[in-house]
């Protein structure tokens, strides 16, 4: 069982989780993101927000290893990954959404929970019975037998998410998740961030464009501009911060 | 997914145990031949399908089938006679060529990966042309089993191919079968759970490549000649086919497709150019056909009778009949 | 005694004029299969059916009306050509139409396409290899290499056609349209009822380059009703080298390929050249996977 810790203590108490300097991605003579400098701190739920092209894929594959970065250094618990392959830098414990077809079309759902398992347990057994339990915790036992490309698009982005967790990340990277959700299937998914972060005390990085759920969900903020780090902090100060408000406006709404 | 439906599993061994013993009694003849032949193909079939589950086109099977081949000849031609000992010899010298081929070029898809097995299939036909120590263009004779064990080839042959089938059944249906399919789905999401694609895709190949080299051994044993045009790209287009033919869903529709278009080419053996005409005039219309090849037909066959009983009896149709397993 | 002069010339005529043929059948086989997501294993099939009945008509056009080698070769590159499309048009209809974008389903069906032409052209035309005579007598001597006229000649043709295929291709309506559908076929698609015939007219433009360089090769080779399957695997080799779906990928891997045969032809033979071609490939494939000029796979 994990603490129950409050994060706003827990956070400046643990070293961040991850640390990047001076993140750099250039294509030729494009420049994607430019000297990033940030902090993910354990425990909280941190939302990665910006225009249409700031920058905001482009910081997310930087983590997750599918893009390698030009400059800039980029460490996770304490180690750098920077330019390690994807698969390695999810054995590190960093594991990610993608913002489509973040699942496996056609298969079942135990099937696909069953291959999120495949590192966390040796047998076929054990990872079958993981899959039901983690099936069971993201609100998916009724659906087992269903082939995942037949099930409505909340519950796609619900069964994404179980195969994320399903290896136990520490980092848990959520891209656009609630895109295309009705606000019934949006709240669904919301209240599982809600208690897999308090429960587990799983940190979560979020990037999305829905601004009332991010607002209402994430501890802070990290604001991207034409892919340099316009702002960062908790809601208000972000809502208050006039370079935020000069850069785009609607975020207050 | 993860139950043993004991029926099917005593119906196979009763099967196999029945195969064995016919072939075993029976002089050798010209259907213990084209059982042989099937079994052979079947494997090719059920190895070609295998790798088709991680959404890759192994065009290569050719050159490793035949790498297989000559490894046998070359070892039966200096004496070496204990058949199991060269077949599993021959089996880990093709596979060791499919890690070495399959590290390379795993790591491209889809049609690059069969364009380049299929290079690969004819530079090494071509390359065994100019080798003289495996006799060149002529190839190799005289790869016979030791007297003693002659009678029993058949059996042996169709044996062993029989347990390769069954091997690639079960690891299909493992966790291993599993990760295969949801690479073939989505390889992305599979390295986000810290898995290697390319480590994945090459484990699948290898196993491919180490079946196929016990079904290249048979090969030799089995034709007692080899040359190299016995293992041009054609070997892997006829492995696809009698996948394909005979149904992609499962991998009985393998053994299916192999047996039917062994005994076509057969029957159309001797019509000359006329052999390939109606050897892909069959191949084309049962792509035209049934898309799901034999399987999908057997098993409309079965459901139409299934339904025309139920509405005898009066019974509501099944509303997913036509699905099968 | 060869000058280094003199040789490198060779080399360079002899690459060039090979080269242009190999880039006329690998732009088909790549225009294919950017237009239609098919893998066109009977591509070499159109080529032989071109050299084939190109060296058959010509032999008979002469005896039938008296024509010169040049005009009788240019009427029966004609016909073979108009005899390839139509057989283009009905293996589009009946068979790649259901199979678009479904490379292992196309692939299979057009091996059953490649094995049954096969033996059609095996029982209609037989075994016996042909020769088309020479269509153009005489040889062009420069810096001590020679090459012969009608080799200059089938160069010139096929540099040709394929500068009036990139004019096409870039600056005509059809072009576009072409260029649309491989770029995005689902896009291409909500344009209904044109997309569906961009495909057809893609498949035959593709076609019609397979046909050009069979008819073009039948001066210049024996023709044998086996003469396909080996440009086949070259232009596979050239494909991967220059990326599936990219013109300027396939001239320059069919020069590539051009290039390999002539100077490993020169020094050991053709059987090295190929197998060469395939080290080279494989060479590429670890540093570049997606080609040289290709685009990264999704």
């Amino acid at each position: 069982m994990k603490l129950d810790m409050p994060v706003a203590e827990g956070a400046t108490r643990l070293p961040a989780l991850l640390e990047a300097r001076g993140l750099t991605r250039r294509y030729g003579g494009l420049v994607a993101v430019s000297d990033l400098t940030f902090e993910i701190r354990p425990g909280e739920i941190l939302g990665l927000i910006g225009p249409n092209g700031a920058g905001k894929s482009t910081t997310f594959n930087l983590l997750s290893g599918h893009v390698k970065p030009s400059a800039g250094t980029l460490s996770f618990a304490g180690e750098s990954i920077a330019g390690m392959p994807p698969y390695q830098v999810s054995r590190r414990g960093l594991v990610r959404t993608f913002q489509h077809d973040s699942f496996f079309r056609e298969m079942t759902v135990i099937e696909n929970l069953t291959v999120a398992a495949q590192r966390r347990y040796r047998s076929h057994r054990e990872r079958v019975d993981c899959a039901r339990c983690i099936a069971e915790r993201v609100g998916l036992d009724k659906h087992l037998d269903a082939t995942a490309g037949s099930l409505p698009h909340g519950l796609q982005r619900i069964l994404s998410i179980g195969i994320a967790i399903t290896p136990e990340p520490k980092l848990l990277g959520l891209d656009e998740p609630l895109t295309g959700l009705h606000t019934v299937e949006v709240e669904k998914v919301l209240t599982l961030f809600r208690t897999l972060c308090r429960a587990d005390a799983m940190t979560i990085l979020l990037v999305d464009h829905n601004m009332k759920a991010m607002m209402g969900v994430c501890d802070r903020f990290l604001v991207l501009h034409y892919g340099k780090m316009l702002a960062q902090g908790n809601a208000d100060e972000v809502r208050s911060n006039p370079d935020v408000i000069r850069a785009y406006l609607g975020i207050s709404e | 997914m993860f139950n043993i439906n004991h029926s099917v599993v005593l119906w196979n061994v009763a099967l196999f145990a029945a195969a064995i013993v016919w072939l075993g009694v029976s002089e050798p003849s010209y259907l213990t031949q084209l059982v042989v032949w099937s079994a052979i193909n079947a494997v090719l079939a059920a190895g070609m399908r295998f790798v088709l589950l991680i959404g890759e086109t192994n065009m290569a099977s050719g050159a490793i089938y035949g790498f297989a081949a000559y490894v046998t000849a070359i070892a039966v031609t200096n004496g070496f006679d204990v058949v199991p000992l060269v077949v599993v010899t021959a089996a880990i010298a093709a596979g060791v060529l499919g890690l070495l081929f399959g590290w390379v070029t795993l790591r491209v898809k889809g049609p690059y990966f069969m364009l380049i097995g299929f290079a690969f299939t004819e530079v090494v036909r071509l390359a065994y042309t100019r080798i003289d120590y495996v006799g060149g263009n002529s190839g190799m004779v005289g790869i016979y089993a030791p007297m003693s064990l002659d009678r029993w080839m058949p059996a042996l042959c169709v044996g062993i191919c029989y347990l390769l089938v069954s091997g690639f059944f079960v690891a299909e249906k493992s966790s291993f079968g599993l990760l295969m399919r949801a690479i073939r789905n989505n390889d992305k999401v599979v390295e986000t759970l810290g898995v290697s694609a390319l480590r994945v895709k090459l484990v699948c190949f290898c196993m491919a490549a180490l079946a196929v080299g016990a079904a290249g051994a048979i090969h030799a044993y089995s034709y007692h000649v080899i040359s190299p045009g016995d293992f041009s790209f054609l070997i892997p287009v006829y492995a696809l086919a009698y996948a394909k033919v005979g149904g992609e869903r499962h991998i009985v529709g393998s053994v299916i497709g192999a047996i039917f278009l062994t005994v076509v080419a057969q029957v159309v053996q001797g019509a000359g150019a006329l052999q390939y005409v109606l050897f892909g005039g069959v191949i084309i219309l049962t792509m035209l056909g049934v898309r799901g090849g034999l399987l999908d037909m057997l098993g409309w066959v079965a459901c139409r009778r299934r339904r025309a009983g139920a509405q005898r009896i009066g019974l509501p149709k099944d509303r997913t009949s036509g699905e099968l397993g | 005694m060869v000058t280094a002069m003199a040789l490198i010339v060779q080399l360079a005529l002899n690459t060039l004029q090979a080269g242009s043929v190999y880039v006329l059948f690998a732009l088909g086989l790549t225009l294919i299969f950017g237009v239609m997501g098919v893998v066109n294993f009977a591509h070499g099939q159109f080529f032989t059916l071109g050299a084939l009945l190109t060296s058959v008509l010509v032999p008979a056009l002469r005896e039938a009306f008296g024509m010169g080698v040049a005009l009788a070769f240019t009427f029966a590159s004609a016909i073979s050509i108009v005899a390839v499309l139509a057989l283009a048009a009905v293996v589009y209809q009946f068979g790649f139409r259901h199979y678009l974008r479904d490379t292992v389903g196309s692939f299979i069906l057009s091996v059953g396409l490649l094995l049954f032409l096969e033996g059609v052209f095996l029982w209609v035309f037989g075994g016996v290899p042909r020769v088309v005579p020479n269509i153009a007598p005489g040889e062009l001597r420069v810096f001590g290499a020679a090459i012969e006229l009608q080799r200059l000649v089938v160069f010139g043709i096929a540099v040709i056609i394929t500068v009036l295929l990139y004019l096409m291709l870039a600056f005509t309506r059809f072009g576009r349209a072409i260029r649309a559908t491989a770029e995005d076929a689902g896009a291409a698609t909500l344009q209904g009822i044109r997309d569906k015939r961009t495909l057809l007219y893609g498949f035959m433009v593709g076609s019609f380059l397979s046909a050009a360089s069979g008819c073009l090769t039948a001066p210049i080779a024996v023709i044998t009703p086996a003469v396909g399957n080996d440009y086949l695997i070259k232009g596979f080799i050239t494909i991967i080298i220059g990326g599936l779906g990219s013109v300027p990928g396939a001239i320059f891997g069919g020069l590539t390929i051009a290039l390999i045969e002539s100077v490993v032809g020169y020094y050991v033979d053709g059987t090295m050249a190929t197998i060469g071609m395939f080290c080279v490939v494989a060479l590429l494939l670890l540093i570049r996977p997606q080609g040289m000029l290709g685009h990264v796979q999704h």
